[in-house]
């Protein structure tokens, strides 16, 4: 299937040597080498998915994930950046970011998140068991989803504006009492579909879309979230 | 030759061979009463709450007071000579070394004038022109060790602030230095991606695309060492067993065949709250310089005690031991006595230590090589 990719780095060698490989196996790149010229570019093609750089002259890529998400909020964006411990990375994380990967940056990696991208695929997740919440992340990166994640109520409360298609949430994270955290995404995200994933005998406030207890097999919740995407792309 | 500082300070204070036999003279009357004279010295430190903290309590005080008998013995004696204010001078450095506050030698000071000028007050009682003479001598001398003390002082704080200032800059130019040289090395890496499918069959040119693969991967490796040492990556503090994170390290080590890895005590170490992986890269560190210092033949003992609040491991090998030259400053990044070491792996386990609130040493080993010994407290297990 024929793709269309932005790639958006002030660096152009790296920025075209990126596009020869993409290009190499039949897809398509637009060049972008700054975040006006990405916008501009955003505005009239529904891309696949966008890379940016992350330290640009004038607007860097935490500020383009930021204006991109108004034009196209169901673009799968990614950032490669060679400054990880920046902090501006954690405001784009908030905004939904399919990855977040170190330069130099593995080809091969980066080409399979690309392959995989899809559109429209944010899924909010509320867990506070980091090592559960990284490894349902992994679970969804490798299908193409973007996994926007909250560890408290609190966090729930200040999600960034976002048009998910569905939640994996669990009743019990700190920062409130249980299920407040799913009442918070329910009242941002009118009707938004909830999966829930719990370890105590908590009932939730509102019927879930589907109940897991803990342990769960993640594939059966993998399963559930790709027919809640189905569901959504048939309704557009 | 120009003069020297000692020379020149007992020049302002005329300080002369008069001065110096009155003090010659004083020895044998003041020197049955050095030890009373020790003992009311400390215990005015020990009565004196912020001094006696600044001193670390009384444990040290048993081992001082026979220094400080000495001192005054040198003190009467002399000869009051360059080899003189070079030992003075010693005295000063670990006042700061123990970061004592500067007012403190001046109360010590007065309290040691106040002793000594009694001893001198009883002998002279009837001889108002010798009891002078040696009061001026002895006032003389003491005001020079001070001098000396508040020289070496400053000294040693100002250097040991350029020391401080210097690491901060490095921290920062490696910093910048690391990230931006990310970004050519990304673009030779694409480039080497797309070279290597275009090549065709031709041996000699896949070799060296690859070689430069692994070049390219061993400098972004020697970065990541760099930024991940002044990164302070924020604690991510667990309750662990340190025997599952000592196993972890020297599992992942490549042991030459002739060297034999001993643990004793790991296991019944006790858990303690520390981030797991930071405390791995501190043993993966030690592990490896122990292994490449035993290597070809040779033995690496990791020992495990529990001390009171804290735990203590002890990383030692068989080999050569740390030279001389750099033990000083081994923790510092940069130095290293390795042929192909760059100097950043102690340097990175002291911060990750230090960052746990522990200390780690470095003491020449039983088994004649180096031994490490890395203490940490149990908070939180």
């Amino acid at each position: 299937m024929h793709r269309h990719y932005l790639i958006v780095d002030d660096n152009v060698a790296f920025a075209e040597n990126l596009a020869e490989i993409v290009e190499d196996e039949g897809n398509e790149v637009s060049l972008a080498f700054s975040g006006a010229e990405a916008l501009k570019l955003v505005r009239v093609t529904p891309f696949d998915a966008v890379l940016t750089d992350m330290r640009m002259p004038v607007m860097g890529g935490a500020q383009l994930v930021h204006e991109l998400r108004q034009i196209d909020p169901g673009v799968p964006a990614l950032v490669a950046t060679a400054y990880i411990g920046n902090r501006d990375i954690n405001y784009a994380v908030h905004e939904g970011l399919l990855a977040v990967l170190s330069k130099p940056t593995s080809i091969t990696i980066l080409m399979n998140l690309l392959r995989a991208a899809r559109r429209d695929g944010i899924v909010v997740m509320v867990e506070d068991d980091r090592g559960l919440s990284d490894n349902l992340s992994e679970a969804l990166r490798a299908r193409g989803l973007t996994a926007v994640t909250s560890s408290s109520v609190r966090e729930t409360e200040r999600l960034g504006p976002l048009q998910p298609f569905g939640a994996i949430v669990d009743l019990r994270v700190p920062g409130g009492t249980d299920g407040e955290a799913m009442q918070q995404l329910l009242k941002k995200f009118p009707g938004l579909p909830i999966v829930v994933v719990t370890g105590y005998d908590i009932s939730p406030p509102s019927p879930p879309y589907k109940l897991f207890r803990k342990p769960f097999v993640t594939e059966e919740v993998m399963g559930v979230i790709e027919g809640l995407y189905a569901r959504a792309i048939r309704a557009q | 030759m120009a003069e020297t500082l000692f020379a020149e300070l007992k020049r302002y204070v005329g300080f002369g061979p008069d001065d110096e036999s009155a003090l010659r003279a004083l020895h044998p009357l003041v020197s049955p009463e050095f030890a009373r004279i020790a003992d009311v010295f400390y215990r005015r430190i020990l009565d004196h709450e912020e001094a006696r903290k600044a001193l670390a309590g009384e444990s040290q005080v048993g081992r001082l007071k026979p220094t400080l008998v000495i001192w005054m013995d040198q003190l009467f004696t002399g000869p009051w000579d360059e080899a003189y204010y070079d030992l003075r001078a010693r005295i000063g450095r670990v006042h700061v070394r123990i970061a004592l506050p500067q007012h403190y030698m001046f109360g010590a000071m007065n309290v040691l004038r106040q002793e000594l000028n009694g001893v001198i007050d009883r002998h002279f009682v009837d001889k108002p022109v010798e009891l002078r003479r040696t009061r001026i001598a002895l006032a003389k001398m003491l005001d020079l060790e001070l001098a000396i003390m508040l020289h070496t002082y400053r000294e040693d704080l100002l250097s040991q602030q350029a020391r401080v200032e210097r690491l901060a800059t490095f921290g920062h130019l490696v910093g910048s230095i690391g990230h931006e040289l990310r970004n050519p090395l990304s673009v030779i890496e694409s480039s080497l991606f797309i070279l290597k499918g275009r090549i065709g069959p031709d041996e000699r040119a896949e070799k060296h695309v690859n070689r430069i693969f692994d070049q390219v991967g061993i400098a972004n490796d020697i970065i990541s060492k760099l930024l991940d040492m002044i990164r302070d990556r924020p604690l991510d503090r667990q309750s662990i067993r340190l025997d599952e994170v000592l196993n972890s390290a020297a599992s992942s080590i490549k042991w030459p065949p002739g060297v034999r890895l001993t643990q004793s005590g790991v296991a019944e170490l006790p858990p303690i709250g520390a981030d797991a992986g930071q405390l791995r890269q501190v043993f993966l560190n030690l592990f490896t310089n122990a292994a490449d210092a035993s290597g070809p033949e040779g033995e690496v003992l990791v020992k495990g005690k529990r001390d009171g609040a804290a735990v203590e491991v002890c990383v030692e090998d068989s080999g050569p031991g740390v030279h001389e030259a750099v033990r000083g400053r081994l923790f510092e990044p940069l130095v290293t006595d390795k042929i192909n070491g760059i100097g950043l792996g102690l340097a990175l386990v002291k911060r990750i230590v230090e960052r746990h609130d522990g200390t780690i040493k470095y003491e020449p080993g039983t088994v004649r090589g180096a031994r490490f010994i890395v203490r940490l407290p149990i908070v939180g297990g």
